[in-house]
């Protein structure tokens, strides 16, 4: 019966190959064989990354504007948009990829002082006091006039001495019960799942074996995770890997309409849940803790990445009237979630508030602590999304604006995320129009990361090498604009000098990108504090979240008009903010009920059928903003740098 | 008692944009007060008609229309003497179709010599208009700016792909220009912004927003047009207070309500009738939204809206 036709398929450089029916899609044959490509649009067909070169044998490939004439000659084709009908051999050209070293939150990493210490003596001021609760208890022994079962006097004595009712005992443990409780003439020691009521473990006699627990932060981007010793709060290790959910769409949207194809889903929680598997086996292995101490994982991330965590259709989200099927989903076992290594601990979640407000924003507000004080702040979040909340210990209202990849990287051809190698901080010479670039790491440049590229439209932008528009001045002498046809690059780092050997540069597309995206973001907070009959000025703080890089400049992100003009002195730069609720949850109860309370305390405000939003996104396609009353000390500026910039 | 009518007070006004030279110099816009409130405020100007004249005959006009022009199809001067003598003009728009790379890519040079051939043979304003991409428009007008120095033409359009060689063209050799933008009042304070930073005086620059006619969305761009007022009049935003040009005409004799026949469609009555009717209204509906500057076709649509714009203001 299946005796249909196949074609091989073999890819260079890597040399892998695979078989195919007819008709198969190209770029879905490349994934099968486990080669990485990129693709921002998931297929279709919209973002050009999915490039490759048809060596040999035949293609069914249709138009696209990414494809050069010339290219069209040398055999390229968009791979998503191309079936095969024949044996083939691919080139697929290498990707630029970067470490796996991405931003690690706040306390990972204290002593490089990477972030703002808006709350240093926050950790020691955190009640390490977990709902996983550890107990060594002696259980009554039975006898003949007391022969109750061994289950039921453990549950007694757990009531007794933990004040625990109506404990659940999952069948793995009773099915060890009744030798550890004999080990030790009755002494064992108890670990509890407070919230749940469940026993977790359970081992004889009175153990001073330690307990750890896991923080994770599932971004759009990225994966970060740290190991906590539960007893006294310490960061064991950290690990971090990009999310491998990228080649099947960039952003939530993509990755959505790829859930919703079939297997699309299982195949989105396969290789996030084997990421995980991975973080945590090299976690284990480099800090040399027993998989069995692990008793707890605390999950933070957006809605959408919850769902596809947990399997759960995201469809919904996506779809008017735009709803998640749960915003906190009830807590399991790991294996239930299909983690390996550490199978009986317990998984939670931090609780989201909407389709596009998620549990990472309400772990954010957690970790910057501002659900406890009057001061009037603004969270952002400047992740692939772009959410933001407003409000004080009181009241607080959030949105989101998506603002879309293009400062983590997406949508921008030399962008890439903040990891080594990225060029994290550019100046631009106003005699040679030269760069002077800072690379993570200090070594060759790969690319530009958020705080990079946000240097480079403000430098640009002050030194009149774009317009307001964003478009490049042509006349103006400078040498490193290189023109051909209507492509118009700028060069901020020659090959000669970069990791690849290729030129790093950024182009009009580019900046159109990173133009719409601080649009968004500056429409979104304008628009939400009017909502409240606010303006920019009644803020006294302003917290920045999210992986741009550690030398946001803040002075940058008012010359370019997406963050307020106002005193730089209220703006603190918290880094990756989702893991560090993540990681307060997992030591604390009390933070834990608090980041529900937080998520439950914030209204939504949807903001996509929001006229004024619209209005001012339109408004902010233009440097800094179309009405410069805005931004007057971004005005001042420019007068005093003098014509130049009117040119 | 007697009757208190409530009146708004203005900040702004809109600015005062000379066409032509000498003359045939007509001032447009300088209004102080929304358009028909002339009890709030001085509107000083009258709103000017100019007729359009192609540099070759159009192959999609209705017979309805194009038979009052066709005597004159083959020659520019003739076609704009005719609107302004008979039909009764207050400026020509002449629409260089042949500079167009699709349709013949006339040379710079040769649409600048038509250009000044026909302004000087009417003594009217000028206003030139060009056809096809952005760029070889504005080389076009370069020439045409060069060739018609100092008289005040108003040439059509700037966009940001070209807006650094529009303005150019305008400061060096004394003439205005139109910014073209889609019925957004930030995209029209972005261009207004850009050209004048160049240092384009902003009494040189006239708006189109790109209005459509009747049917066609017209509510939208009255409601474009009325903020793009209110903030110049209300608020005093210096970047939205250039005049107001519509280009009405090829957006309402393009519609199939227009060009449909009275064969085809008997129940929509008479063609021509019907032809009038939809520009006389589009036109009216523009005047209401505040217009400046309104370029029509029909003779007798001319007539009409003369008639109302001499009853009202």
């Amino acid at each position: 019966m299946n005796n249909q036709k196949k074609y091989l398929i073999k890819f260079l450089p890597s040399g892998k190959s695979v078989k195919v029916s007819p008709d198969y899609n190209l770029k879905q044959a490349i994934l099968d064989s486990g080669i990485h490509i990129d693709s921002s649009c998931g297929g279709a067909g919209t973002c050009g990354r999915c490039k490759v070169q048809i060596r040999e044998g035949k293609v069914n490939t249709k138009k696209s504007r990414f494809i050069s004439s010339k290219e069209k000659e040398n055999g390229y084709v968009l791979s998503c948009l191309s079936k095969v009908e024949s044996d083939l051999i691919i080139e697929v050209p290498s990707q630029k990829k970067a470490g796996v070293k991405i931003e690690k939150g706040r306390f990972a990493d204290i002593e490089s002082k990477i972030y703002a210490d808006i709350s240093k003596d926050e950790l020691s001021a955190v009640e390490i006091k977990p709902w996983i609760k550890k107990g060594t208890i002696v259980v009554e022994k039975p006898s003949l006039s007391y022969g109750t079962s061994d289950l039921f006097r453990l549950k007694k004595s757990i009531r007794e001495n933990l004040g625990i009712k109506n404990c659940m005992v999952p069948i793995h443990i009773i099915r060890k019960l009744p030798m550890v409780l004999r080990e030790k003439s009755w002494e064992v020691t108890v670990t509890m799942d407070k919230e749940n009521s469940t026993l977790i473990d359970i081992q004889p006699g009175r153990t001073d074996k330690k307990s750890y627990g896991l923080a994770l932060d599932i971004g759009t981007t990225s994966l970060v995770i740290y190991l906590a010793d539960l007893e006294n709060g310490k960061i064991i290790n950290s690990e971090s890997e990009y999310n491998p959910q990228i080649k099947f769409g960039d952003d939530i949207i993509n990755r959505i309409v790829y859930a919703n194809r079939k297997g699309g889903l299982g195949k989105l929680k396969e290789v996030i849940i084997d990421s995980i598997n991975n973080l945590i086996w090299r976690l284990l292995f480099n800090s040399q803790v027993d998989a069995d101490s692990i008793v707890s994982m605390m999950v933070s991330g957006n809605s959408t990445m919850m769902h596809l965590f947990y399997g759960v259709p995201p469809r919904y989200i996506r779809e008017e009237p735009y709803v998640t099927v749960a915003n906190k989903f009830s807590s399991s076992t790991a294996k239930e979630v299909g983690i390996k290594h550490i199978k009986n601990a317990h998984v939670y979640n931090i609780q989201g508030v909407a389709s596009y407000l998620g549990g990472d924003i309400a772990s954010g507000i957690l970790a910057a602590d501002m659900y406890r004080k009057k001061e009037l702040a603004l969270f952002l979040d400047l992740g692939t999304n772009g959410e933001l909340v407003v409000g004080n210990s009181e009241w607080m209202m959030g949105a989101s604006c998506s603002a879309g990849p293009a400062f983590e990287g997406g949508g921008v051809k030399c962008g890439i995320r903040a990891v080594d190698g990225a060029i994290e901080k550019i100046s631009i010479s106003q005699k040679t129009y030269k760069c002077q670039t800072e690379v993570i790491g200090g070594g060759k440049p790969v690319g530009i990361c958020g705080s990079g590229l946000i240097d480079v439209i403000g430098e640009m932008y002050l030194k009149g090498v774009i317009d307001r528009k964003g478009k490049f001045n042509k006349d103006i002498g400078n040498k490193y604009l290189k023109c051909a046809d209507d492509d118009c690059r700028y060069i901020l780092v020659e090959g000669k000098n970069s990791a690849a050997g290729e030129d790093i540069y950024i182009s009009e597309v580019d900046i159109d990108n990173l133009i719409r995206a601080k649009a968004a973001i500056y429409a979104g907070i304008k628009t939400l504090l009017e909502e409240v009959d606010m303006s920019i000025y009644d803020l006294d703080k302003i917290y920045i979240a999210g992986g741009l890089g550690r030398h946001l400049n803040i002075r940058n992100t008012v010359i370019i008009g997406m963050l307020p003009d106002v005193d730089v002195g209220k703006y603190f730069f918290l880094g990756n903010t989702s893991v560090t609720g993540a990681y307060l949850s997992l030591l604390s109860e009390d933070k834990y009920r608090q980041s529900s309370k937080i998520a439950e305390h914030i209204t939504y405000i949807e903001l996509s059928v929001n006229m004024k939003f619209m209005d001012r996104y339109v408004a902010g396609l233009f440097l800094p903003y179309t009405d410069m009353k805005d931004f007057p000390t971004v005005e001042e500026c420019l007068y005093s740098l003098g014509s130049k910039i009117k040119k | 008692m007697s009757l208190q009518v409530p009146k708004n007070t203005y900040t702004g006004k809109i600015n005062v944009v000379k066409l032509g030279k000498d003359d045939t110099e007509t001032a447009v816009g300088g209004e102080a007060a929304l358009p028909f409130y002339n009890f709030e405020g001085e509107i000083p100007n009258k709103p000017i008609i100019a007729i359009e004249v192609y540099d070759a005959k159009p192959s999609d006009w209705p017979q309805v229309v194009s038979k009052y022009y066709d005597d004159v199809f083959d020659d520019p001067v003739k076609w704009a003497q005719k609107s302004i003598n008979e039909y009764g003009a207050d400026a020509i728009c002449l629409k260089l179709s042949k500079i167009n790379p699709d349709a013949g890519d006339m040379s710079p040079e040769d649409a600048a010599e038509i250009t000044k051939t026909v302004r000087e043979s009417i003594g009217k304003p000028l206003i030139v208009y060009g056809t096809g991409p952005m760029e070889k428009i504005a080389e076009v007008m370069k020439k045409i700016s060069e060739k018609n120095k100092d008289s005040n033409i108003l040439m059509g359009w700037v966009e940001e792909d070209n807006y650094k060689t529009m303005a150019a063209a305008a400061m060096a050799y004394n003439n205005n220009v139109v910014a073209l933008n889609p019925l957004d009042v930030n995209i029209a304070k972005q261009l207004n912004i850009l050209l004048t930073n160049l240092g384009l005086s902003a009494d040189r620059v006239a708006m189109d927003p790109s209005s459509s006619g009747l049917g066609y969305g017209i509510e939208y761009c009255y409601s474009a047009m009325e903020r793009l007022k209110i903030a110049a009049l209300i608020q005093d935003d210096k970047m939205t207070q250039m005049p107001i040009i519509n280009n009405i005409a090829p957006e309402v004799w393009k519609v199939k309500e227009v060009k449909e026949s009275e064969e085809n469609y008997p129940r929509w009555g008479s063609q021509e009738e019907r032809g009038i009717n939809w520009e006389t209204i589009s036109c009216m509906s523009m005047l209401l939204s505040g217009t400046d500057i309104i370029v029509m076709r029909h003779p007798k649509a001319v007539s009409l809206i003369k008639e109302i714009i001499k009853d009202l203001w």
